[in-house]
């Protein structure tokens, strides 16, 4: 290709109805065949569909076109379809360049002739820039064959055990001292009742002794860097005070452990652990860990250790330190989970204040089996509940605290009436805005528990108070609702009050955001590349979402997800290197200043400096071409290919420019 | 040391003890109030009931006069000032052709409007905020021997203007009480309404609802109660007469805060309390 007889093909999208009537496209194309080295201008109904493709292949052959140009959408997403045909019909990939004409014009510009003009004017920027343009080179680096996964839940468990078994090398870092998440703590999962643990248990072994997987628990992720098929990762070991190697986890230390009213954690406060502690019975992996804020000798320097003197292993280490790991990945899977929502912020409802109301977690506790009352739903002193109710939408679904629905809400209330119904003689009722069942067999679980004698009541809950207004309210709360359905108001007395808390992200999240560099949305879930055909990417390459940490969803939506998040770094890293980028920086030797300001620019450690030129030079291998240098270089000297400033600054005056 | 601009509010000089006990603590704690030169009514719920412009009109000029004598806050004691303050204030920051209106009225009198206005804070906000908080401690505390105190805050004061993370349940006066030694029940009622400006002319309404603020703090082991609004105060001071026996005596916070401080009862204006403090009275030195 001779770039001093550029031959540039100009192709208007109409993307359906999307630009074309609000852009008038075949004025566009007629007003780009006016511009300089622009041999064709044509308008078609959809440019990626396939005639779309082969009209431009056939203008590259017959009319001998070494440019092209497409307005139609953003080139998120079809920029790789149309460099793609520039390939195959025998020019660079890097000799095309995309007008936005959808998102930066039909969609946003109300005036059709406004839009008009702005297509235009976009069109004649993106001409003068491929002007400028030069065929690029990438080249194939080699990959890490490890894959990090951020989380031990069940999204975190399941991206593991899909990778490992795929002979793929996993670390599976957990901040807890089990893995497990959220789903160990229930009892039943909707809607098929299965036990929990029953169909969890099982994953947590195999993660436990699967040969591929190097389980990091009670240890967080501290740095990240490099790029996709190299991260380095470093991972702090938090101390448990416990030998692993050593501890047998026979539980001899708990038993002795005089320390005994530390409100657990995983029962929600509900019952009380020793300092010396494993979550649960079926903790993977079972060595304890000391509590330091607790324990006799850590927290108060008194004497104690009377695990130590029982510990038959040896395996007791008051002077255990934190430890730093450093590993290198090829990609990174978050599964970093949820939090519930914290009701106390709600005063009408007294949690908090009341004691029979509940959180959905406490309940889950309450309910099961390993919980406080081995599963027997009691009050605090005791008494079986005759009426319970369930407020829905706690935190859900209301501006001044989330405007989104969380999902699961209205499926776990309905499993808890369930399950109440089955264990108690109490009725059971429950508030709701809208119940939400979409899911396979979701919609007949409903059906179930209404035929089971659950009331279902549409009203937001105003108020629980234990204020008594006829005797019958003694010792009991009083739940005030307006039932919307019969337009009247509700006075419910009842033994118990389950508050269906929402999901929220977890703590940590911006943290991890910002050590992937990768992005949450404004309620504060991580981000997917694309809603519908990227769900589990992010815009950083290498980096996959699996489970509630990308926003809410119920166990089967988060296995899915995990396993689908497995695949694509599976098929990401199958090939054991990948394309780095052509639009990478180039340093000028004889304009180099060597003043070393794009060494501390340079976020991958990309550029070198030669200390017998004294000039910086750019490691290609390394380089992600984000521009850092270029900007930072007073000589400029530095230069991203693709982004050159001839390349910008003809591409800006040419849209800026009258005409 | 800060003046504050102190609107009194209609209510006030004409509320058992009130007045009296504000001064006390004024005097104790050396908080500086200065009364607004030439104040007037707030309008209340019922001004703005009937010409929301009136009510606005009101509201400012009492904004207008702070600002004039060069005020960051205004100070109030009662829970209908509070709150009709808080609503106008939010509306003229937010709404400018309302906040013009009301400067346009006003001209005349020589007075204007300029954002923003002054702060509206309850004389209890000013209590448990810095600097007046570390004067409220546990060593002031005197042996008062009067029986267990329910806190009534009223509606008005935790809702709907009102912000921050106590906002429809606030406790700080039961923390400040219990720094100070008072014996404190918690309860359910703290929040509930007493009827207001109703309780006169509605008294068949408004009775029931006295009742159950009584019964509530009666139930949860309350002996006295105490309120931060000379409304609520009257109507639970009043209105428990046909209520039955051994009724509750209602005092204000300033009454209580300054017993627990050793102030005498005569200084802060206990009897004029239509229920009495009987119990107070045995036992004090």
């Amino acid at each position: 290709m001779n770039p001093r007889d550029p031959k540039i093909g100009v192709y208007i999208c109409h993307c359906g109805t999307n630009i074309a009537p609000k852009v008038d496209v075949a004025a566009v194309a007629g007003f780009a065949e006016t511009l300089d080295h622009v041999a064709v201008a044509r308008d078609y109904k959809f440019m990626c569909s396939n005639p779309g493709q082969e009209t431009i292949i056939a203008d590259i052959r017959e009319l001998g076109l070494n440019r092209v140009v497409v307005a139609s959408c953003s080139p998120r997403m079809h920029e790789p379809t149309f460099r793609k045909a520039c390939e195959r019909a025998g020019i660079s990939p890097h000799c095309f360049q995309m007008a936005n004409i959808r998102e930066h014009t039909s969609w946003v510009t109300l005036d059709s002739q406004q839009a008009t003009i702005k297509a235009m004017d976009l069109v004649k920027g993106a001409v003068a820039r491929v002007f400028n343009h030069q065929p690029l080179a990438s080249r194939e680096v080699a990959v890490e064959k490890g894959i990090l996964v951020v989380g031990g839940g069940i999204a975190g468990m399941q991206a593991a055990i899909t990778a490992a078994d795929a002979d793929y090398p996993v670390y599976l870092v957990e901040r807890e001292p089990s893995i497990g998440g959220h789903m160990a703590q229930f009892d039943k999962t909707f809607p098929t009742l299965d036990c929990a643990a029953c169909i969890m248990t099982p994953k947590m072994v195999i993660v436990d002794q699967h040969p591929g997987i190097t389980l990091f628990t009670y240890s967080e992720v501290v740095a990240v860097s490099g790029f996709v098929g190299n991260y380095a990762v470093t991972i702090r070991k938090k101390p448990r005070y416990v030998i692993q190697d050593r501890c047998t986890g026979c539980g001899t230390c708990m038993e002795k452990c005089p320390v005994r009213k530390v409100p657990s954690e995983f029962n929600q406060g509900l019952a009380m652990r020793t300092a010396i502690y494993s979550p649960f019975p079926q903790a993977v992996p079972r060595t304890p860990v000391i509590d330091p804020n607790t324990c006799r000798v850590l927290a108060s320097d008194k004497p104690c250790g009377a695990c130590a003197k029982f510990c038959e292993a040896h395996a007791i280490d008051f002077d255990q330190q934190a430890e730093e790991i450093q590993i290198t990945v090829g990609a990174v899977i978050v599964a970093g989970g949820f939090q519930t929502f914290e009701p106390a912020g709600i005063a009408s409802y007294g949690y908090g204040r009341y004691p029979e109301v509940y959180t959905s977690l406490e309940f889950e506790r309450l309910n099961n089996a390993t919980g406080p009352t081995a599963g027997a739903i009691v009050t605090k002193d005791g008494r079986t509940p005759e009426r319970v109710a369930i407020i829905h939408c706690v935190g859900s679904r209301d501006r001044r605290h989330h405007a989104y629905c969380s999902r699961v809400c209205c499926m776990y209330s309905m499993k808890f009436a369930h399950l109440i119904r089955e264990k108690t003689a109490a009725e059971v009722w429950e508030f709701y805005i809208d119940i939400r069942s979409p899911g396979k067999l979701y919609e007949e679980f409903y059906n179930r528990v209404q035929e089971e004698g659950v009331h279902f009541v549409r009203g937001r809950v105003a108020e629980v108070t234990d204020i008594v207004d006829r005797p019958a309210d003694q010792g009991r709360l009083t739940v005030v609702a307006e039932n919307t359905l019969t337009r009247s108001t509700l006075r419910l007395p009842v033994d118990m009050v389950i508050l269906s808390v929402g999901l929220e992200p977890a703590k940590g999240v911006r943290a991890l955001s910002r050590m992937l560099n990768i992005s949450v949305d404004g309620d504060g879930w991580f981000t997917e590349l694309h809603a519908k055909l990227a769900p589990v990417s992010t815009a950083t390459s290498g980096v996959f979402l699996a489970g509630c940490c990308q926003g809410p969803k119920d166990i089967p939506d988060t296995v899915a997800q995990a396993s689908a998040a497995a695949a694509e770094a599976i098929a990401l890293l199958a090939k054991g290197t990948v394309t780095t980028r052509a639009e990478i920086s180039h340093i000028d030797p004889d304009l180099c200043s060597g003043c070393r300001l794009c060494l501390e620019s340079c976020a991958y450690s990309a550029i070198d400096f030669d200390e017998g030129l004294k000039v910086a030079h750019v490691n290609e291998a390394l380089c992600q071409g984000c521009g850092a240098c270029a900007a930072a270089c007073p000589s400029s000297s530095a230069e991203v290919a693709h982004f050159t400033d001839r390349q910008v600054m003809d591409e800006l005056e040419a849209v800026l420019s009258l005409s | 040391m800060k003046t504050y601009a102190f609107f009194p509010g209609c209510a006030y000089q004409s509320a058992a003890g009130y007045a009296e006990s504000v001064a006390a603590l004024n005097n104790r704690l050396a908080i500086r109030l200065k009364e607004l030169d030439d104040w007037t009514c707030c309008g209340a719920t019922a001004a703005f009931s009937l010409d929301e412009g009136d009510g606005l009109a009101l509201c400012g000029r009492l904004f207008a006069l702070a600002q004039k004598e060069g005020h960051s806050d205004i100070v109030t004691v009662c829970n209908a000032c509070y709150t009709t303050l808080r609503k106008a204030g939010k509306r003229m920051t937010t709404d400018p052709p309302a906040l013009a209106e009301v400067s346009r009225r006003l001209a005349d009198q020589g007075l204007g409007l300029a954002l923003p206005l002054p702060k509206v804070l309850h004389y209890l906000d000013l209590l448990v905020a810095e600097p007046f908080d570390r004067r409220l401690t546990g060593e002031n505390q005197v042996e008062h021997g009067v029986g267990a105190v329910a806190v009534y805050y009223g509606c008005q004061y935790s809702r709907p203007w009102t912000t921050g993370p106590e906002a429809q349940h606030p406790t700080m006066l039961q923390r400040l009480l219990s720094g100070l030694g008072v014996d404190v029940v918690e309860h359910s009622a703290g929040t509930l309404c007493c009827g207001a400006s109703h309780a006169v002319p509605y008294a068949d309404a408004c009775g029931p609802m006295i009742g159950r603020i009584v019964g509530e703090i009666r139930g949860k082991g309350g002996r006295i109660i105490t309120t931060i609004c000379p409304m609520c105060q009257f109507n639970l001071d009043a209105g428990q007469r046909g209520l039955g026996k051994d009724p509750l005596p209602a005092t204000y916070f300033t009454q209580m805060i300054g017993l627990a401080l050793g102030i005498g009862a005569a200084d802060l204006g206990l009897n004029k309390l239509l229920i009495p403090l009987s119990t107070m009275q045995k036992k004090a030195p």
